[in-house]
């Protein structure tokens, strides 16, 4: 028995030391008050990759909000991309006394849940860039998936019947994201639309096709070798699907010495545009997140002040399988390389819309271009 | 013939039956206690930071969390009890909840067809892996390259845009349906009797067969019973009523605990992972007992799943990836069921969810970062299963071998 109290003890003393460590080894930020009379806005991430919600969206949503109304609290929390925590998430959030999340879903498809539990707790759901779907939303804002597909699409298509790409049929690979994102159905479906006329004439022949393993880039790159294997390098053009992708495409090139221009950047990541000033990828989609943070920050003050979205931003309506969204739809930008013009030019504008600083961009692969040296005082 | 026993003799026979029925009783027991104080101490620890941590509306939330690890961690913990291990089970239940989902939903069959279709579907991808882990390929291998598999079926079980929405269908009605207070008021009331007349009736039996039996044996443990089930009812009801997931995990572990405590399959489950060479010997049929464990593990994958996907109000290709698998494992692990067979009870799977769940529900709370939940479940596991090292050996001088 004796022996008995002391293992209970052992095993009190082994724990506690530990839990004390996790549960208050956090920094001032944890408070966790009821949220009696602060208001407490949660901007919910979806994962680590791509990693701009961690990086940028996230702060400069905090900034916009504390511009506007200083009052509001801004906690980040990131689901791992794991649907069934961010649902957890979304719980704890209410039971701390949230008054609006900002959601951007760890996998839409199964984000129903979610929105069920913030109406029953009546608190409102902002739909962040890859919104929650099929339930009820105050509001989202977002560049949308199709368009900055076509744009990608579109860009590639002009170059191919300018005969920038040599000889018709241009032997294309094409690089798809995680297969079953809504993401990728949705800008698989906006290239589609404009180079499938394209494929049907004649003027690109696909040569290869994959869908990319959770956007991870080591996985296109294996993609890559395997499609120049099986063609023997005879391929003309990648088109991918964003700056991850991108890059694997350009590392695996980079292996085998091979110089195949590589299209669809979009996001950015800083290794995308990085590679723009390299000459190593041709185009990118630029969605400004200041701009997206700055909108998604305005429609979460109205609704934590219990108004209706402002009418200004909110334009359109997005029917989302349960009703009809309030929905800001933003411009994003394509920029591109051209023959003759330094690459500097097309990355400025990235630069212009706060996105990254030419400190960030001149690193790693780019800190010797030209560009750089110019630029980079 | 007469039986003149001195009480000199006597008394010391007694006196050592007691303590050695003790340390027995403690040994049995002591498996669940390290996971009992991890337990409080957590909660301990959150609630100080945090008072809404213990709110009825936050232990409604964690038990809710919790339900689909503690499933999937049951049927984990009846494969570790013969000696196995699987690593295909979350993949799996997100190709079952597929199958349900894709039945009821799209092809518009009635929800129990579904139900029964998943079950189905569960347990024969677990029968497969089961003979060809007994063909003699290691568990971990097969199943291993069973996840890889499931994780190409679920895109073939899926419609081609890889999503079954489930809102406002029967489907949602799994997870949504509250049993009313009184009805749950009810039920706990006629499980406490049943435990009590249980007890009675081992209590009698004991007595029978002239061993020392006293009444605290029946009636501490039912006002313990009748504490934690009035306590869960109570706080579970505060809301809409009981969440019908709950029933459905309370029943399981009721049905789970009969076959592995009452029964003789029981006995040679716990027999098969003690030695499976004198299990063989002594005549059991050791094959017969690893297919069932994988087939019960099967059934609990396809219910959780089903869960799952009813409380997410949707299917999709990430149904059943990320942590679960690892959190059941560790669920099962942190609730002291050992990775080497033949240790271990039905609660491990819902104490060591509650462990898991306790601390990412408190950290998420608090709003620390994501880090710190890793860090803190990957040391609770760890130190969990080192304290129930401690616990078997008897002291913390390293084993000797």
């Amino acid at each position: 028995m004796k022996r008995h109290l002391s293992r209970a003890a052992i095993a009190t003393v082994a724990c506690a030391g530990l839990l004390s460590a996790a549960a208050c080894g956090g920094d001032d930020s944890g408070t966790g008050d009821s949220g009696g009379g602060s208001k407490l806005v949660y901007f919910m991430a979806p994962n680590t990759t791509p990693t701009r919600y961690i990086q940028q969206d996230g702060p400069a949503f905090e900034k916009a909000i504390k511009a506007l109304d200083p009052s509001v609290e801004v906690k980040f929390v990131n689901a791992g991309g794991d649907s069934s925590q961010q649902l957890a998430q979304a719980n704890a959030a209410i039971a701390a006394g949230a008054k609006a999340l900002v959601v951007v879903a760890a996998d839409p498809n199964t984000s129903a849940g979610l929105l069920q539990a913030a109406e029953q707790a009546k608190v409102p759901v902002i739909g962040y860039e890859n919104p929650p779907v099929k339930g009820t939303l105050y509001a989202q804002v977002i560049f949308d998936p199709e368009k900055v597909g076509a744009q990608q699409a579109t860009y590639f298509a002009e170059q191919v019947t300018s005969g920038a790409l040599g000889a018709k049929p241009v032997k294309v690979a094409r690089q798809y994201g995680n297969k079953g994102d809504v993401y990728t159905t949705q800008m698989l479906a906006g290239q589609n639309k404009i180079l499938d006329p394209l494929i049907q004439s004649g003027d690109i022949q696909v040569v290869c096709e994959d869908y990319i393993k959770d956007w991870a880039p080591d996985n296109a790159t294996k993609a890559t070798e395997q499609c120049l294997t099986k063609t023997q390098n005879g391929v003309g053009a990648f088109l991918g699907f964003y700056d991850g992708i991108t890059a694997g495409i350009i590392a695996a090139l980079k292996g085998k010495n091979l110089d195949t221009p590589v299209y669809g950047g979009q996001n950015p990541e800083l290794t995308g545009l990085q590679y723009m000033l390299t000459g190593d990828q041709q185009d990118n989609v630029l969605k400004a997140f200041s701009v997206e943070a700055e909108a998604a920050a305005k429609i979460a003050l109205a609704a934590v002040a219990g108004q209706q979205p402002p009418a200004d931003l909110v334009k359109d309506t997005i029917d989302n399988g349960a009703m009809q969204v309030p929905t800001a739809k933003l411009d994003a930008t394509l920029i591109h390389l051209e023959e003759g013009k330094d690459p500097g030019d097309a990355v400025q504008k990235a630069v212009d819309l706060g996105m990254f600083t030419w400190a960030q961009i001149c690193t790693g692969p780019a800190a010797e271009t030209e560009t750089c040296k110019t630029r980079n005082k | 013939m007469s039986i003149s026993t001195s009480p000199a003799v006597g008394a010391p026979a007694a006196s050592r039956t007691r303590v050695s029925r003790a340390i027995e009783a403690a040994a049995r027991g002591h498996r669940s206690i390290p996971v009992l104080v991890v337990l409080a101490i957590i909660w301990v620890a959150f609630y100080s930071q945090s008072s809404a941590y213990l709110s009825f509306q936050n232990l409604t939330n964690l038990t809710l969390q919790i339900v689909t690890t503690a499933i999937l961690a049951l049927g984990v913990v009846f494969v570790l009890l013969v000696g196995e291990i699987d690593l295909s089970s979350a993949v799996l239940s997100g190709v079952c909840a597929a199958v349900a989902a894709g039945l009821t939903v799209n092809s518009g069959l009635p929800l129990p067809v579904g139900i029964a279709a998943a079950i189905g579907a569960g347990m024969a991808i677990t029968f497969v892996e089961a003979q060809v882990i007994m063909f003699g390929v290691p568990s971990l291998i097969v199943t291993l390259g069973g996840m890889v598999i499931l994780q190409g079926l679920i895109l073939v079980v899926l419609p081609p845009e890889f999503t079954i929405s489930v809102a406002g269908t029967p489907f949602a009605k799994i997870a949504s349906t509250a049993i009313p207070a009184g009805t749950s008021y009810a039920l706990a009331a006629a499980a406490t009797v049943a435990f009590a007349a249980y007890r009675l009736f081992q209590y009698r039996e004991r007595l029978s067969t002239g061993s020392l039996a006293s009444l605290a044996t029946v009636f501490v443990p039912t006002a313990l019973v009748a504490a934690v089930l009035f306590g869960g009812v109570f706080t579970l009801t505060r809301q809409r009523g009981l969440p019908m997931p709950v029933l459905i995990v309370a029943v399981m572990l009721l049905i789970a605990w009969y076959f592995t405590t009452q029964t003789r399959y029981g006995i040679h489950l716990y027999a098969v992972g003690g030695d499976r060479e004198a299990a063989q010997r002594a005549g059991i049929p050791v094959r017969r007992m690893v297919l069932y464990s994988f087939l019960v593990l099967g059934a609990c994958a396809a219910i959780a799943g089903m869960v799952d996907a009813s409380r997410q109000l949707g299917v999709s290709v990430t149904s059943g990836s990320g942590p679960l698998m690892l959190n059941a494992i560790a669920a099962a692990v942190v609730g002291g069921t050992s990775l080497f067979g033949g240790r271990g009870s039905i609660w491990s799977a819902v104490l060591g969810a509650l462990v898991i769940g306790s601390i990412s529900n408190g950290v998420q709370l608090l709003g620390l970062s994501t880090e710190v939940q890793y860090f803190a479940t990957g040391s609770v596991l760890i130190v969990a299963v080192a304290v129930d090292v401690v616990l078997t050996r008897g002291s913390l001088l390293p084993g000797r071998r």
